[in-house]
């Protein structure tokens, strides 16, 4: 079916073509066109309600696009439902079968495409060695601790050797420290299986940690996306800044554009910024809070400040410091000199790692 | 879609061609057709029929089977096939009513003269086997191809199982309902006139309000409106009473608070009647020592709507408890705590903050029993003396000395209007004003107990009403024992001989006058039971699980046989399948089916609630590892609800035995049910051996839960035991 002229596309490959998804009179997703390469794995992050959800399931299969397109592995599959996609998922909930052993809900998939009831077994038993749980195949899911039931469903996902893995927010229902634990695991399995994988979360550090690449979604569209330091160093848009890592967003004015650095003014200070814009713009500066360094006020040079909040974590100091273009986040990893409340500063920018977004 | 759609094409070229299109005299499973031969005029198919016996109005059932394989064999291009199979079995099932409708059992109903002439003078009788199984096919080949065109999400099963229950609603609920309608615009010629209808619908006759200003009696619509609001309030008050003492007090005998409001489910509907003329009759035991010791006269008083309002008190408290119960319990106690930390006391946590948010389940309560009450028959007709309400005035209409079903037909328009109105308000207005809010969250946490006054009222209402239905079903007991209640107090088992002898002269016979009956009633109950789970579960499944168009109407129209009660069901059941295409009357068929669509409702709700209790990711992990939507019920959402069938089974299983409003129009001498025996012996008079058979009917209710749960419950205790040695198992499987 479909249109066989288009360029071939490997197999656990992604295309969105100008999807749209309505529920009713809600739009949750506007025209959205998206590739994602075989091998890589994806995520997608945003606030709840951008939609992210919505584009995993329409992935799977779950949800059929309003208008649109979709591609897995070059094949056209916008009018297949679930069953027939080469996908499988991990949900939040993990979804196991309450009245099936581990072993049972491994094979579950399996059994469901026909394979031999022996041959399903063994696979579903390599399965659980390969996520840490052989011997475990007999008990039922709710005697299993979280993080076992999130590995049952990892493995119970990856024996069928799916096109394309989607994961959603497959950690929010565990403990902080484990999460840490389990996200390296699902990255190196997606690794070792060189799996295509497209992973939901709203958390933008385990974004960051797992993914090639994230696409952050706002609003039912796509932000931005990029490699994590793209995401990180060069946001497109306040929004982004704000959302990915902790941010100061200054009003500024942009003097001068040239050869990719522009001349920005912040309340008298003059700073030489990076940027990719040709020409003069309203702009913001994003500042990130531990690319300011605070001095004493003796000190001649940097915008003038009085810390107003600091607190002691151990490894860093943390201060909210009052200046004349607001309130000021600064992180000091250097625990070098501290600044008591209520102390006047002096605050110097690493002014190449600064960025402007349009304002 | 081509695999599905092939298999029902040949099923469909078996029934056109080889079965008897027409219903057989016989019976089909006689397999008598076989021998007369599919050439015959009596069991052709439709293919002999319309070639040799100039049927040629059944060519159509061929001819759009034949063209739907044709599309099959030659259509290689799948959206193209997809909408074949769309157009042509819409156009065959089209055609297929339109010529039962219009082709009558004496010739033809429509555009007489043209088709007089053509050979269908005769008419023709309903339909059969033949036309059965290749409306059948027909309809599962459309909802291939719909499934095919990619339109929506739903697979062959899905798309199948929304067109069977959408087709078997309409057959089955529409159809006849709308039969009243037109019988009610039927002028006595048989003219359809919109004036006549009004006139007869807006009669004096039945909306007098006579009896408020002199003796005479008041139209049915107010006596019925009357009691139903009355009952409406008694039974919520009553209900609230057993609800409060039931979570909010330390009250010892809860158990035996919640069995004896169970008890009533498993009761014959005229049961409490009885039981209340053995105490409060002329002769009853009340009357008799009221009269003895303080000489009050013997009256009449519980004919009439005493009577009645007392027994749907009795009849109808439970119902009001089982719904207020959880709405007691929904009031979550963190609002009564937090409540409570703002330093209110007991009486103004109730007053303002438990109060008003039960109250939407208040409401929602008094609509329950007012729609009980006005669509009840059992008690009124026991009971009813001179107070006449519609639902026994439609029975009394159609078996008085004239059959008049114009005029049932309107009271049933009557009454119809009155429970779907406050169905709709149950629905539109209280439903979605309801605070009660299960999250799913454990909420830890006391209810707030009872103010002493509070509680002094409930257990001044609730112990001596309790005490009473306690009083109330012994007599059931003892009153089937007495010889003759009132006169002759001695001890006999002559109503259970009368009623259930067995002789074994010349190897067993079933020589008591009740085996008949009761034959028969455990027969269709045990056919109709899987039958209604069967059909509720899986439009449970479709409403819970899957989403498609028209999915509102969907399920508004398969809750609406619950606001349609009995009586009307009943009568239009008659006027639709008494004449062809479907003809029914007569068949123990009619008696199922007439069980499945009136009790399905319930499964219905039970299954929304069950299911809605199961994590969708449970479904939709198994379509992504690639479980279609059959194995998915199959092995995933059936498992796991275990109970919801159970609950359905012997829901229906149970209220199929106890029965009687829809059931007494639809008997005949061949299918006679308990119910309808029972009516008929209260009518003669003879309550002994009614109140035996009643008890009769209770312990076999009794003992097919206890077998079900067994049979049912086992393979579930199995799981649980297992589970046990390591730890409580979870549904939600989000848990950790």
């Amino acid at each position: 079916m479909g249109h066989a002229m288009e360029t071939p596309m490997q197999r656990g490959s992604v295309r969105f073509e100008n999807v749209v998804k309505r529920f009713g009179e809600v739009v949750a997703l506007k025209s959205l066109t998206l590739e994602i390469r075989p091998g890589e794995l994806v995520t997608l992050l945003g606030p709840s309600g951008c939609g992210k959800t919505t584009t995993l399931r329409l992935i799977a299969g779950l949800e059929a696009p309003s208008a649109g397109r979709i591609l897995i592995g070059g094949e056209d599959v916008t009018h297949l439902t679930a069953t027939y996609r080469n996908v499988s998922m991990v949900f939040q909930s993990y979804a196991l079968f309450p009245h099936m052993s581990v072993l049972e809900n491994v094979s579950y998939g399996l059994r469901a495409n026909s394979v031999a009831k022996a041959e399903a077994a063994e696979k579903a038993l390599e399965g659980l060695d390969m996520v840490g749980l052989e011997g475990f195949g007999d008990r039922l899911p709710s005697e299993l601790s979280g993080g076992q039931q999130q590995r049952v469903a990892v493995a119970r996902a990856v024996v069928l050797e799916p096109e394309v893995l989607l994961l959603d927010e497959p950690l929010s229902n565990l403990d902080a420290k484990l999460r840490r634990h389990v996200r390296e695991e699902i990255r190196q399995i997606q690794q070792k299986l060189g799996l295509t994988a497209v992973y939901v979360t709203h958390d933008q550090e385990e974004a960051m940690a797992v993914s090639d690449r994230i696409i952050v979604m706002k609003n039912a569209e796509i932000a931005q996306q990029g490699t994590p330091s793209d995401l990180y160093n060069a946001p497109n848009s306040e929004f982004i800044a704000d959302f990915i890592g902790d941010a100061n967003v200054l009003d500024c004015d942009v003097v001068e554009v040239k050869d990719n650095v522009a001349e920005v003014v912040l309340a008298g200070q003059k700073l030489k910024v990076p940027t990719t814009h040709a020409e003069k713009f309203n702009a913001v500066l994003i500042v990130r809070p531990q690319n300011v360094r605070m001095v004493p006020a003796s000190n001649k040079t940097g915008l003038k400040g009085n810390v107003s909040y600091s607190a002691y974590l151990g490894n860093q100091m943390q201060y909210t410091v009052q200046t004349k273009v607001g309130p000021m986040f600064i992180i000091d990893n250097t625990m070098g000199e501290v600044f008591p409340v209520g102390k006047d500063v002096r605050l110097h920018f690493a002014e190449d790692k600064l960025a402007l977004v349009p304002s | 879609m081509k695999k599905t759609a092939t298999i029902w094409l040949f099923i469909g070229l078996a029934g056109a061609l080889l079965l008897p299109w027409y219903a057989q005299d016989s019976g089909f499973w006689t397999f008598e057709w076989l021998f007369g031969g599919f050439g015959s005029a009596e069991a052709g198919s439709a293919l002999t029929l319309a070639l040799f016996h100039g049927k040629w109005w059944l060519f159509p059932a061929v001819l759009f089977i034949g063209l739907s394989g044709l599309g099959l064999a030659a259509i290689k291009k799948h959206q193209m096939l997809a909408r074949t199979l769309i157009i042509v079995p819409a156009l065959g099932l089209f055609t297929i009513v339109v010529q039962g409708f219009v082709i009558g059992r004496i010739g033809p109903n429509y555009f007489v003269e043209f088709l007089s002439a053509n050979g269908a003078a005769d008419g023709q009788i309903g339909m059969g086997a033949g036309a059965l199984v290749v409306l059948a096919s027909l309809l599962f080949m459309l909802t291939s191809g719909i499934s095919g065109s990619g339109k929506g999400r739903g697979d062959a099963f899905i798309v199948g199982l929304i067109g069977l229950i959408v087709a078997l609603v309409a057959v089955f609920v529409f159809f006849p309902v709308s039969q009243i309608l037109v019988e009610a615009f039927k002028t006595s010629e048989g003219e359809l006139s919109l004036g006549g209808f009004f006139a007869r619908i807006f009669s004096p006759r039945i909306w007098s309000l006579a009896c408020v200003v002199s003796d005479s009696r008041c139209g049915p619509a107010w006596n019925s409106l009357f009691l139903a609001i009355m009952t409406g309030a008694g039974t919520t008050l009553l209900g609230l009473a057993f609800a409060l003492i039931a979570t909010r007090t330390n009250f010892r005998a809860k158990k035996l608070l919640r069995v004896l409001t169970i008890i009533p489910i498993i009761t014959p509907p005229f049961v409490i009647g009885l039981a209340l003329i053995l105490l409060f009759g002329r002769a009853g035991t009340v009357t008799e020592l009221l009269n003895e010791f303080f000489d009050v006269p013997k009256t009449r008083w519980l004919y009439g709507f005493w009577g009645i309002y007392l027994a749907q008190l009795l009849s109808f408290t439970p119902i009001a408890f089982l719904v207020l119960i959880g709405v007691v319990e929904g009031v979550s106690p963190s609002m009564e705590e937090a409540s409570q930390t703002l330093n209110a006391d007991r009486w103004q946590t109730f007053r303002w903050v438990s109060f008003p948010l039960m109250r939407p389940g208040l409401a929602n309560a008094f609509l329950l029993g007012f729609i009980e009450s006005i669509a009840d028959f059992g008690n009124p007709l026991v009971l009813g003396g001179n107070y006449n309400v519609l639902s026994t005035d439609i029975y009394f209409a159609i078996v008085g000395a004239v059959a008049d079903s114009g005029k049932a037909a309107t009271l049933a328009i009557v009454l119809l209007s009155l429970t779907l109105g406050a169905f709709v308000v149950q629905r539109f207005w209280v439903g979605k004003k309801s605070y009660a809010t299960v999250t799913g969250k454990g909420d830890s946490g006391q209810h707030a107990s009872l103010n002493p006054v509070l509680r002094t009222v409930c257990y001044a209402t609730a112990i001596p009403w309790a005490a009473f239905t306690a009083v109330v079903y012994s007599m059931i007991i003892f009153g089937s024992f007495v010889k003759l209640w009132g006169y002759d107090h001695s001890f006999t088992l002559e109503h259970y001989l009368r009623a259930f002898s067995i002789s074994f002269t010349n190897g067993i016979r079933w020589t008591g006058v009740a085996w008949d009956s009761y034959f028969t009633t455990l027969t269709i109950s045990t056919i109709a039971a899987p039958l209604t789970a069967l059909v509720g579960l899986a439009t449970a499944y479709l409403l819970v699980r899957q989403k498609f168009w028209g999915k509102g109407a969907f399920e508004f129209s398969t809750m609406l046989s619950f606001a349609i009660p009995g009586t009307v069901i009943g009568i239009s059941y008659i006027l639709a399948f008494n004449v062809p295409p479907i003809e029914l009357t007569g068949t123990g068929i009619i008696l199922i089916i007439v069980f499945v669509f009136r009790n399905m409702p319930v499964g219905v709700r039970g299954g929304i609630a069950a299911m809605s209790q199961l994590d969708k990711s449970l479904d939709e992990a198994s379509i992504t590892l690639g479980a279609n939507s059959f194995t998915t019920v199959r092995r995933v959402i059936v498992p796991l609800m275990g109970p919801a069938i159970l609950a359905a089974l012997t829901y229906s299983f149970v209220r199929a035995i106890t029965s009687v409003s829809a059931v007494i129009f639809l008997v005949s001498a061949k299918h006679n049910m308990a119910t309808s025996f029972i009516v008929g012996r209260v009518e003669n008079g003879e309550f002994g051996i009614a109140i035996a058979y009643s008890a009769v009917l209770i312990v076999t209710m009794l003992t097919a839960i206890l077998l079900l749960q067994l049979v049912i419950g086992r393979r579930r205790l199995r799981r649980e035991d297992r589970v046990q040695m390591h730890g409580k198992i979870k549904i939600n499987p989000a848990g950790t």
